[in-house]
Parts: structure tokens; sequence; C-alpha cells
């Protein structure tokens, strides 16, 4: 506190140059009052002095009644700080001199008060060579004196509406002087009769003397001014002033209380109301009713009208004190105005500027030019003074006048003075508006912005409007103006003289911050001509003007204000890009290197501000869309400053941030090499402090540096959705797929692909995914940059449905291709999901990118289905007849595949497993096969249970459940070239066919005995072996009976070796799909389920063929043989089972052959069979059919002995061996001798003995058969292929040994007997034959199944009798 | 040399093409050069207030520093050319200044007829570069 009393005490050295330019000056200020309001003592707060402060400066203009009863305008300027050094500049330009002083302190106790009073009174000396008046405002007391107690009563801050009436004697102002008697009290303003406030002065002739000392006035023309003052507070009746009101929007809460009506009775009892000689008894009263506290006393030197308010808050009239203490100064000017303009002196002083003083000494004073000098100064000076005294067009006058005489004096530097006092009075009455814009200007930055009235935008320059140079106050008629004064420039008239002014005062260098200040002000008046071009102009001078600053120290910082000044004057006309160069130079400055003090903090601040004039938005998303307008170069080189200057401030979020931005959005103007350098440095800057993608909010400033996202680090060139596989695709339930559009037409172009394609256009996926599954987005990235780039913590981000998405780190390559990288998540809950970018993290920078903001990005965001959660089946496939489960394994996770290798006729029986491997149960499943198989042979080739596999669910989470399926490897077994070589026996049969029946010995035939396999008969089994090699084509093989290991039948077979590669003996493969749809959980009641694939794949390897077959007549009338020539195409021995009994070994490759009895087919079943298909080669089918449910051949094979069958389906017989196969219509009853005779039986007879053969027919055909004949042959069979059938000479018979039977109705009985009488001894056969009597022929039975062919009954075997003699 | 700088700048008033003379100080000719579009854009500005006017493309002397001047044209589709002259060179007077910025037209012109070249990108052609050789070269 002492020490800063004694530096204010402490006169600098006196310097005779202004110590520094006021960049925000205007002309106004010539016609202004300069009031120094500063802050005293250390109690008072910034803030409460700042609030205060404000409402000062809002008392800026004051209407004074003048003597004449006219009214003046008065303007104040508020300056907070004002160097002596320029006041010394008053006499040059008395707007330059400090006229009042308004103190305010806050005072806690005596000795504050003390403190207060001292620097009150230092200021006053210090400016004591100019000052007029001074207020001390002090707070923290009541206007008694006594110190306010802040707990007694709240400040009554807008809470009360009508203050006045609130307010008791504690919060009276109240003037003190030294010698404070409460009795001397009186009231000099305000209505004391009815309301409390006022001011109070002390009356006492001593200090009131003292109080005016300092100037010489004539106290009876203040009070007689002060009789007709009339005060205006120009916010509060904002009504009338409009236009030329110079306050600002914001109104605090105080101003606020004051209505205009209040104020303006207010003012009205103060004009009523004289400096008044009444009511000392409110006086009383307030100083009684606080006796009781602590009294503060100024020290007696305090000779100021102090203003005691407890609270600012509760300094409600401050307002109209300040009006009263403008008044004031407004006085004192007009009467020395007065004198100035009414004394003629005979020696006029010489008015000096403060460095002119020692040009002048040894100079010649009473010359006649100095003397007009001197003249024309003083008339300057008056000018000066009349200016602010509200008299523009007089002080034009003058200032033509002085003009006029110190042109002829070559007095430069006055006349430049003068040039700029007109042009400042001129601009006065042409621009009134401008003397806002200034005071806008300055608080532009501090965001108290706003226009009101009057002309919009001054502060910020429209260019909507054509050029105006000649703008002209609103309302106001140029001619008007002509006629209000002639003396007044006009606008162009202005700029010339501020030019000529500038162009003398550049002729001083002492002059430097007049030639500075008069530029701004000719720059703030083009302005508002809006002549940029010219006010660019005058602007550059001023970057050339040589301010000579004595300190070194201060000298940056008023470096760094000019230059800011200059960014901000060059903002105004437009000129963004040399602001901005302006402003960094400014910030440039703030650190340079011969600055001991560098402050980063606002070197930082004033870089942000050039941001705009480089056209860099330090958002992304923004600069990105005209990034093509800035100048590369400069952005690089400022955006490295920002990074360097936040890296010092010790912002490392910040730092951070902006080379992110760097790296980011300068990408396409950066070298390789800079590229790396840069993402390095971001790397490094980002481990210290890494950056998310959130705002960062600059300190002080409140700047907002929005989030750095890198969409183009590395490059999203494509996303890519990928559907689930098919085995985790979520389908509709069969049941539901109803087709939605219900046109008539089955594909319609304006449906099926115009939906699709919409939907592919807004990013709507058409397929579900499912919660709880891994979901999979595919991106195509590019990396941009020179080198690897580590993205890490890449997921998606997503809306809507519950997404728990999942960090993945990809490492891109250096280079340009697009690299894929599969990011992947799983759906928490079923709906709507939606994606909408990804985040990621490169080199430290945490960004979040969203397609939107992505460039070339057509689709903002995917939005896929998400369903309810599904089970999932894994199918594992094992091996029941071989492996456990254990030995089970798993086939493909969606799509299994089954292979199988089994050999033709084998059957498999193999487990599939279905194992739950999700968390929902399965509850539902359904089977189908599906192949291209028909069906028929599917379903002998796959077999299953379904019910089976349904009684095992639910399948719970984890577990299993498995199904067998039987594999049955279907093949044909019939040699496929069966039908050429059938039909080939056919046709030998047929040629043959007469004899044939009743011979039997065609060489295709076997002959009947060979047929008979019996091992009691070996012997004729060998003969049969002959006879049936006949019938082999390929019999060129050795028989090999002795190898077999049967001893049942080992004459039975024929072996014959074929070739593997005959037709038939290829593979071929059997395909299907097992389908298996199963659903669970919540997805069930969704009506969705999930389907998976079994592909079964069986191979079939060759095992067994039948090359060729016939049929035999067996012993047994009801059965015959089937004869099959069997091949082993395996690659191994085959064991077959070709009856139940009897086996055979077969080796690989080796074929044959091997008779098979078969029951004969009943003829019930072919006629019914028959007569559905009409052809003939029906009859073989159904025979075929007969044949092949009956043969089942049975093999075992190779080293594990593979069970399998074959069966011979698909085999027809030639019609010539239906008769055969087909059970005879008749029922034959042979009886000889009364003995029954079934095949096989041996009968016996005598020779010459008659022998009784009884033939009865039944008709079993189940229809009425149509006559027959019958006939009786005898013949002897010499076992070597001849038969005998002349007999005469060996026997006879008695009877008809051919007779036509008459028609039998079902069932009935013919019977037939005649007698065989035998010659001699031998073994004779009687062959029984029937056949459709040829009468009826035509009418067959058959003829309409097989007209080309005789049917032919035998009675087989033949009967066999052997005749012995006697 | 003739010019220091020469600058083609483009309808956003982002740079096409600067050529900084050797042993320049790159960055303050490029500060000259961008600050300089200020005063273009003023000149187009109030010229263009009034239709039908046919305006000068040579803008003049733009600004001048201590230590260069700078020169401004813009061709009727808003291309600029800067070209910034030591302010030492009095040697160059306005004819002179006037025939480069004629020549830096012609040049920028064939530029434009390469149908290879899109409008608005920066300028990348041999043929130009040699061509601003030579005529800061003066010949």
């Amino acid at each position: 506190m002492r020490s800063s009393v004694s530096v204010i005490l402490s006169n600098p050295p006196p310097d005779t140059t202004m110590s520094y330019p006021d960049y925000c000056t205007s002309p106004h200020h010539h016609q202004t009052l300069l009031v120094l309001v500063t802050q005293v003592g250390s109690q008072l707060k910034s803030r409460s002095f700042h609030k205060l402060y404000d409402r000062i400066s809002r008392v800026g203009h004051v209407k004074v009644s003048d003597s004449n009863g006219s009214q003046r305008p008065v303007w104040v300027t508020y300056r907070r700080d004002y160097p002596v050094e320029n006041n010394d500049w008053g006499d040059f330009q008395t707007h330059r001199r400090v006229l009042g002083i308004i103190t305010i302190g806050q005072v806690g106790s005596q000795s504050d008060l003390n403190d207060i009073c001292k620097q009150h009174e230092s200021l006053k000396v210090k400016y004591s060579s100019t000052l007029y008046d001074s207020r001390c405002i002090i707070l923290g007391l009541n206007p008694d004196g006594t110190m306010y107690e802040a707990d007694s009563r709240g400040p009554s801050r807008g809470t009360s509406p009508e203050p006045n009436g609130e307010l008791d004697s504690g919060t009276h102002p109240v003037t003190i002087n030294g010698h404070t008697h409460p009795t001397h009290v009186k009231k000099v303003s305000a209505g004391s009769t009815d309301r409390d406030s006022g001011v109070y002065e002390t009356v006492s002739s001593e200090d009131k003397s003292t109080e005016f000392d300092s100037h010489a006035d004539s106290p009876q023309g203040l009070s007689e001014g002060m009789a007709d003052l009339k005060i205006y507070s120009n916010h509060v009746n904002g009504s009338d002033s409009g236009s030329e009101s110079t306050s600002e929007v914001g109104c605090c809460d105080d101003a606020k209380i004051d209505s205009p009506r209040d104020l303006t009775a207010d003012s009205a009892q103060d004009s009523v109301h004289d400096s008044a000689h009444d009511t000392s008894q409110s006086s009383i009263s307030t100083s009684t009713s606080h006796s009781s506290r602590v009294s503060l006393q100024p020290p007696s030197n305090f000779k100021t009208r102090a203003l005691f308010y407890p609270t600012g808050d509760h300094a409600v009239n401050i307002e109209s004190q300040l009006q009263e203490f403008i008044s004031s100064l407004f006085w004192v000017l007009e009467s020395k105005r007065l004198d100035k303009s009414q004394e003629k002196l005979e020696r006029p002083p010489l008015l000096c500027a403060p460095f002119e003083r020692k040009d002048f000494i040894g100079l010649d004073m009473d010359s006649r030019t100095n003397k007009k000098r001197c003249g024309g100064r003083l008339r300057k000076q008056l000018a000066d003074l009349t200016l602010q005294a509200g008299l523009p067009t007089e002080a034009i006058m003058h200032y033509s006048y002085a003009a006029d005489t110190l042109r002829n004096c070559n007095d430069w530097l006055w006349l430049a003075a003068c040039f700029e006092g007109l042009c400042a009075a001129s601009v006065v009455m042409l621009y009134p508006n401008l003397r806002r814009s200034s005071g806008l200007q300055r608080f532009s930055s501090l965001g108290v912005g706003g226009n009101q009235g009057g002309s919009g935008g001054v502060g910020n320059r429209s260019r909507n409007g054509s050029v105006n140079t000649n703008s002209l106050p609103t309302g106001l008629d140029p001619t008007i103006v002509k006629q209000t004064s002639k003396h007044c420039l006009s606008p162009d008239d202005i700029v010339d003289k501020y030019r000529e002014a500038i162009v003398h005062y550049s002729k001083y260098r002492n002059a430097g911050v007049v030639e500075t200040e008069a530029s701004i002000k000719a720059v703030h008046v083009l302005i508002e001509q809006r002549r940029y071009l010219m006010a660019a102009e005058f602007l550059s001078n001023v970057v050339f003007i040589n301010l000579q600053l004595s300190d070194e120290e201060k000298c940056v910082t008023l470096q760094i204000a000019r230059f800011n000044a200059l960014a901000d004057l060059y903002h105004q006309i437009g000129f963004h890009r040399k602001a901005s160069f302006f402003r960094r130079v400014a910030a440039m400055r703030c650190v340079a290197p011969q600055n001991q003090q560098p402050d980063w903090g606002q070197c930082y601040r004033l870089l942000l501000q050039t941001l705009e004039g480089y056209k860099i938005c330090l958002d992304p998303l923004q600069f990105r869309k005209d990034g093509s307008q800035g100048w590369p170069s400069l952005q690089i080189q400022i955006l490295q400053e920002l990074v360097g200057t936040s890296r010092r401030m010790g912002q490392n979020a910040l730092c951070t941030r902006h080379q992110a931005f760097l790296v980011c959005a300068m990408m396409p103007h950066l070298t390789e090499v800079e590229r790396q350098e840069t993402a390095n440095m971001l790397e490094s800057l980002s481990a210290r402090s890494g950056s998310g993608p959130v705002p960062l909010v600059v300190q002080e400033t409140g700047i907002i540096i929005p989030p750095v996202n890198f969409l183009n680090l590395p490059i999203c060139r494509k996303v890519r959705t990928i559907a689930p596989v098919t085995g985790r695709r979520a389908e509709k339930k069969l049941s539901l797929t109803g087709d939605e559009d219900s046109g008539p037409f089955i594909f319609s172009p304006f449906t099926s692909l115009t939906s699709s394609n919409d939907r592919r256009a807004h990013g709507k996926m058409d397929f579900d995914w499912v919660e709880g599954d891994i979901c999979e987005i595919c991106l195509d990235l590019e990396n941009p940059m020179p080198f690897e780039l580590k993205v890490t913590n890449m997921m998606l981000l997503t809306e809507g449905a519950q997404f728990e998405a999942w960090p993945s780190t990809v490492v891109l390559k250096a280079e340009k291709s697009l690299q894929a990288v599969t990011l992947r998540g799983r759906p928490l809950s079923a709906g709507e999901l939606r994606v909408t970018g990804y985040s990621s993290t490169v080199m430290g920078v945490s960004s979040n990118c969203r397609l939107k903001f992505i460039p070339h990005f057509k689709i903002p965001q995917y939005t896929i289905n998400v369903v309810p959660a599904l089970p999932l089946i894994q199918i594992l496939t094992g091996n029941s007849s071989t492996g456990s489960l254990g030995a089970e394994k798993s086939v493909g996770e969606e799509c299994g595949t089954l292979h199988l290798s089994l050999s033709a006729g084998e059957t498999h029986e193999c487990s599939v497993v279905l194992h739950n491997v999700s968390s929902q149960p399965v509850e539902e499943l359904s089977i189908t096969l599906d192949s291209k198989m028909d069906k028929e042979m599917m379903n002998q080739v796959f077999q299953y249970s379904e019910e089976n596999i349904h009684a095992q669910l639910p399948i719970p989470p984890g577990g299993k459940a498995s199904l067998t399926l039987y594999v049955y490897a279907v093949s044909d077994f019939l040699c496929p070239g069966r039908l050429d070589e059938s039909l080939e026996t056919t046709s030998l049969i047929s040629g043959s066919e007469p004899p044939s029946l009743i011979s039997g010995g065609p060489p295709s035939l076997p002959s009947r005995q060979s047929a008979a396999t019996s091992s009691t008969r070996g012997a004729r089994a060998r003969r049969t072996d002959s006879s049936a090699s006949l019938l082999s084509s390929r019999s060129g093989s050795s028989a090999r009976s002795g190898s077999s290991t049967s001893t049942q039948a080992p004459s039975s077979s024929i072996r014959t070796r074929a070739t593997l590669n005959t037709p038939g003996c290829t593979g071929r493969t059997l395909e299907a799909t097992l389908m298996i749809k199963y659903s669970g959980g919540s997805g069930m009641s969704a009506e969705l389920c999930r389907s998976t694939q079994l592909l079964i794949n069986v191979e079939v390897t060759p095992s067994l063929l039948v090359t060729r077959w016939d049929v035999l007549p067996a012993e047994l009338p009801h059965q015959c043989y089937v004869v099959l020539d069997l091949l082993n195409c395996a690659s191994h021995e085959m064991d077959l089972h070709y009856t139940p009994t009897k086996h055979i070994l077969i080796e690989a490759g080796d074929s044959c052959r091997v008779p098979v009895p078969v029951d004969r087919c009943p003829l019930a079943t072919l006629t019914q069979d028959a007569s559905e298909n009409e052809t003939g080669w029906g009859w073989s089918t159904v025979l075929g059919g007969h044949v092949a449910s009956l043969v089942e051949l049975q093999w075992t094979l190779g080293p594990s002995d593979t069970p399998g069958r074959a069966s011979l389906a698909g085999i027809t017989f030639p019609p010539s061996t239906h008769d055969l196969i087909t059970m005879a219509p008749i029922h034959w009853d042979v009886q000889v001798d009364g003995l029954d005779v079934l095949g096989g039986t041996e009968n016996s007879g005598v020779v010459g003995r008659t022998l009784e053969l009884r033939v009865g027919i039944t008709n079993t055909s189940g229809a009425t058969l149509p006559p027959l004949s019958l006939r009786i042959t005898a013949f002897q069979d010499h076992q070597n292929g001849h038969l005998n059938y002349r007999l005469e000479a060996k026997m006879t018979t008695t009877g008809a040994t051919k007779l036509t039977t008459p028609q039998l109705a079902e069932g009935e009985e013919f019977q037939h007997c005649c007698g065989l009488v035998f010659f001699t001894s031998g073994v004779y056969k009687v062959e029984v034959t029937c056949s459709p009597a040829a009468a009826v022929g035509q009418t067959s039975f058959y003829e309409n199944v097989t007209p080309a062919h005789q049917h032919a009954w035998k009675f087989a075997p033949p009967l066999e009798i052997t005749v012995t003699d006697v | 040399t003739m010019a220091v700088c020469v600058a083609v700048i483009g309808k956003e008033n982002s740079p096409l093409y600067v050529w900084v003379g050797s042993g320049r100080e790159e960055l303050h000719l490029h500060y000259l050069a961008h600050t300089g579009l200020d005063v273009i854009q003023e000149k187009v500005a109030a010229v263009n207030k009034t239709p039908g006017d046919t305006r000068e493309l040579y803008l003049g002397l733009l600004y001048a520093s201590e230590e260069y001047k700078v020169f401004g044209y813009t061709t009727n589709t808003r291309i600029k050319f800067v070209i910034i002259t030591d302010a030492a060179n009095t040697t160059l007077r306005d004819n002179e200044i006037r025939m480069m910025f004629r020549r830096l037209h012609n040049m920028y012109t064939n530029v434009v007829c390469n149908p290879f070249y899109i409008p608005g990108e920066q300028i990348t052609s041999r043929e130009f570069d040699q061509g601003v050789g030579a005529l800061v070269a003066g010949n």
C-alpha cells in the first residue's frame, strides 16, 4: 500500500513524447471531456469496480442548458488509465486533458479510508495542471460515515421495486470534509421532503473555497448554471435519446430498478429544488440513529467530495451524481471557453506541444510571425474548447480561422492539429453515429456486443449496400448539413484534410503518437464512408510510423497492442487476411526471443484469432468442406505455431488436438516426408496426453476446440455388412413365408428390383442378424501414410439395438491398396441396429468416425435387423457301427459334409449328433432329406427315425441329440447290357419254342435236371454242370468247384473270370442333403428358425453284378430256379449267400453262376398287377418284381466282412420265361396207381402190367378256364441230350393221351385216367402237358396279354417210371 | 530478375501455383501474396457493384512493404495473379508489370486448355514452370 502510493507520488522524469497511442481513438474524442476513473485502496474487488465502472461509463452523454437557454450536449470519455505524458499534450489538443477524476475504493477500517484519501489526493496532484473536479466513491460506509455491516442488511439489488422507498438513512451518501459536523450537513439536491435519498454537502466556506481552489472559477456562475441543470441519464430515457444514446445494451440490475419515470421525476425534482437551504432535519436523524456505530473520519487533508455507499449495489443515485459531476466539469470548461473567446490579449502566450518547448528557446518571441503563430495556436485551442463545449459549428469556424493563420506561419504541427480538429468537428456533425462504433469495438471482444437503433453493423462492416461515400446520419439530408454549417467539411474533404494532417505530423519525430491516432481516426471515418481501400492505405501508413517508445520492457507490450489494434482495424475494413497477418505478428511478439517474459497464453489466444483469416476451421468436418479455399502453406505454418505454443503453455491436450488436426486436415498438402514427421510428432505428443473425441475448452477464453476424428486416417472406402453364414441365418418358419407382394406377377421389376435397390441405397440390409451371435462388418481401408499404420481399438459404433462391439487392432501396410478389416461384435438385444460408423485410435488419437461424415460416402448408416436369439446346432457325425460317440468328428460349422464310401448293397449306420452349442434350448426340430434322386430311391438309401429325435427334444444348451441314419448303398446290380442279352435269349427261345416245350433241350436253356440241385444227387449234378456250361458265354474259365469252401453247392455255381471294367462295374455317387430346421428360445416365439445342412455323399463302389440271368423250372411245381451269372466287381473276395442255406465264395473279379430257387408267382397277383399295365413289358416288370422280392443276395466282403445285400430290383424277364415263373393256372394232381406223384417221387412199374395214370387238373387261376388240350407223352432220356419219343415198340397206352378238357370254372377239377403198359424194362419218362385248346386259341385267356406266345403248362418235373422185369 | 514471387490463385482464393525466387523467404512471400488477396477482393468488389462495367484486369499495385511491392491481376473467371517485386527494383515500370501479367495470363490459358487439367486443381505443368521461369528472368 505504501509503495503503491509512493509510486504514484514519485513523479516520472518529464517526457516530451506521449507514451503510447490510444488505438481505440476516434474523431469524436475531440469532443469529449476526459475523466479518469481509477481504483484506489486495496480492499475493492476488481469485480465490483468493473461493475461500477460500467455504470459510470454509461453516463457518457449529458445535456446541459447553457446560459442562453440552449441545449448543449456534453460527452465524456472515461479512462481507467492515462499517462501523465499524454496529459501534457493537453495544450496541443485539449481533449487530451484529464478534467475529472473519479476514484473508487472500499474501506474496512480507518486506515483503509486514510489510504484511499491519500491516493485520491495524490492523483489530484498528478493531474493538477488540468484537473477541474474530482469525486471519490467510497464503498463500505454508511452515508453518515459509519461502518457498514454486510450482515445487517442484504443489498437491495433489484429485489425491491421501489428502492427509494426502502432506503433508510443508512444508505445516504454523504459528502464530508475533514471536520464534519452533523449539524452542518445540508442537502444539495434531490427531494428530501418525501424521500431520503440525496447528496449532502457540508456547508463550510473554507472547504468550499479549497475545493475549487485548483481552478479559478466563479462560484456564482457555477451555481447559476446548476440552477438550470437538466440531467439526462442517456440509458434511462431511451425514449427520446434514440440515436444519440451511447449506452450499451446490457443494463445491470440497478439500472432496471430505476424506471425512467422515476428518474425523470427525480431530475424534475432536482431541477425544482435548488441547491437547497432547507432540512437539516433528516441529517440530524441520520446522525443520531447510527451514533452507536463506529464512525470513520477521513484524514484532514482530504478535500474532495466523497460519496459513501455501503456497497456498489446501494449506489442507486450514482448516475445523477455523475451528471452533476459532469455538468460541473462542463461549467468550468464553458467558463474557460468564454474567457478565452472574450479576452483580447496584447501578447498572447505561446502554446506549445511538450517537445516544442526547447525549440523556442532563444527565438524572438516578439516577431510578427511569432505573434501570429501565438494567436493562431490560441485560436486553435479555443476551437478545441468550443468543440468540447458542444458547439461544433462554432468550432469549425475557429478551426478554419486558425488554420489560415497557422498556414501562413508555416506552423505545420499546429496546422495539422487544426486540420484534425476541423475533421473531428465535421465528423461530429456528419457522423454522429461513429462515436458508438468505437465504444462497441472496444467491448466487442468481451462479447457485450449488439447494436441498437440507428445504422446496423457499424462494427462489422456490411457490404450489402452500394458504396455510399456520403454516409450521413440517418434522417439527415446532406443539404441540411450544408445549411447548418457551411464551413463543415465534405466527406471527401475530411479524408483529404486528414491526409494532409498526417503528412504534416510525419514531419515531426515526436508527433508519432499523434500521427498514429490521426491515422486511426481517419480510418474510422473511412470505414464509416465505406472506403475500405483508402482505409487500408491509411492503415499501412500506421505500420510505418516510427513510434519512439522509450521503455524497452513496455515496448514489447505496446508493440503487441499496436499490432493487435491494427489487426482489429483491418478486420473492420474486411481485410481478414491482413488482420490475421498482424494478429499473428502480435502473437509472435508475445513470445519473441527478446521478450523477457514470454506470454504463451496470450500468444495462443491471438493465434486462435488468426485462424479465420487463414480460413481454418478447427472442426475438421467444417474445414473439409471448404478446404480448398485456404492457403495451405500458411495454414500449416499457423497450425504448427499453435502446436508449439500450446505445448509451451503446458496444455498437452490442446497440443495433441492441434497436431492431430494438422495431420488430419492438412494431409493432402503434406509431402510424404512431412506426413511422416507430423505423424511421428503426433505420436510423441499423444503419448503425453491422448486425445479423445471430445471438445476441449481453452481456458480463460472459453473457445471450444472441436474434436478431431481421423476420418481420413485410415480412409474407409467401403463398408460391407456380412450376412450370417447359411447355418446361422435366421429364417422365417415355413408357415409364415407367405409372399408379401400379392401382385399377379411372379416377377415384377417395380416391386422386387426397386424395393431391394431402395433398401440398399438407404443402407438397409436384406438379412437379419441374430441376437447373441457374432456379427461381422468388413471395412476396406486405405492407408494414406507412407508407413505402417497401427489402428488400435477399432470397433463399430452403433445405435438402436444393444450391441457389444469388440475392439480389434489392425496394422495397415504402407501401400495404397485397399486392405480389408473385419470388425466384430455381438448384438445383445433384438431390434433395429444402426451401424453409424467406427471408432479407432490412431497414433494415440481416438476418433469416432461417423459414416455420414466420411467424404464421398453415400450411405450414412447401415441398418440391420436383429432378431431374437436362436439356438445353434453343430452337427457331429460318427460312425456308430465302428466308433463310439467319442470318435465323432465335427462336420463344418454351418454346413457339413458326410462322406461315405460303401460297396454297392452295403448298409451303413451312421449317427448324426446334433450338438447345441448355443445358450438357447432347441425346442423344435424337423428333418428333411433333399436329393436329386427320386423319392423312392431316396427312401431306399436313407432311413432314419424322426420320432426318435423328436423324443430327445428339447436339447438343452450344450446338450446333444443323436439321430441314426441308415444308409444303404443302393445300386443297380443288373448288368446294364442285360436287356439286349435277354432279348437275344428270348429270340432264341421263341425261335425254338415248340420243341423246347416238349424236349426242354434248347441250347440256351439248362436242362430240367440240371436245375435240380440236391446234395444227394451228386452224379446228376455233374451233368448239369456240363450242360449248364453251355449257357455260359464265358465258359472258358476253369471250373473251380473244388476251391469252394462250400460243400453244399459247389456244383451249382459256375465261375468265370470277368474283366472288372465291364460296364456296370464302375462306381457311382449318391448325394443327398439332410436339412435340419430347428428353433428355440426367444426366436421361436418370433416365428423364426434356423436350418443347417448335412451334405451326405455316398460313394458306391461296385460289389456284385448280375451279368445275366435266366429261369429254369424247379423240381417242385411251385418253384422255379432263377439262374444268375454273378460277377464280383469288388477288389476283395466275396462270400455270397444266395439262399438262406447256401453260399459261395467268389474271388475278386470272378464271375459265377448260381441258381436261386424262387416260388413261382401266383397267377392272382399276376392278373392283379398286370391289369394295371397293359403293355407286354408290364408282365415282365411284375414278374421281375416278384422275383426281386424273393431273391436276396447277401454277401460279406473283404477283410472286415462288410455285410451287404443285393437285390434284383428292376429285373425283367422275357415272355418265354413267363410261364416258368408264373404259377400255372392249373393244379396238377397226378397219381400213378393211386399214388400221388410229387416232384422227384420214384415210381416203379413192371413190364406188362398196366400202370394207371390219373391226371387231375384243378383250375386255380381264379377265373374260368377255357378248354385246354391235355397231352400225355412218354419218352426216354438217353442222358446224352437225346430224347427218344419213338416208344411204339416199348410201350403203349390205354385211353386217350390227347384230349380237350371242358371249360373249367374256378376251383373246378377235371380228371382223366389212362393206362400205361411197358413192354421192356428201363427208365421211362412221362410228360404231362396242358395247353390252350387250338379251337379256342383265338379267344385265349392270355391272348390279349401275350398274343405272340403259346402257353403250355407242364407237369414238372416229368413223371419218371422205372420199369423192371418181373 | 523481374519478380521474386509469382502466384496463381484460384477462384476460391486458394493457391494454384506459387513460384518463389530461390533464396527468398518463401513463407514471407506467401504471406505477402496472401494478404494481397484482401486488396484484390476489395478492388474487385468495388467494380462489380456497377453492372456492365468492363473492368480492367490489371489491378495495379496492391500494396507495398519496405522490401517488396505486390501487384495484382484478375481474370474474368476470378483467377488472380499476384506478382511480387523487389521494392528496390526501380527499373520496373507499370507497363512492364502489365506485360508480365499478360504473359502470365496467356500461360494460364494454355494450362486450362489442357484437357487433362481440371480447373481448380494445383498447376503441375512443366511448360508452365518453364514459362514462369522465363517470365521472371525477364526474357
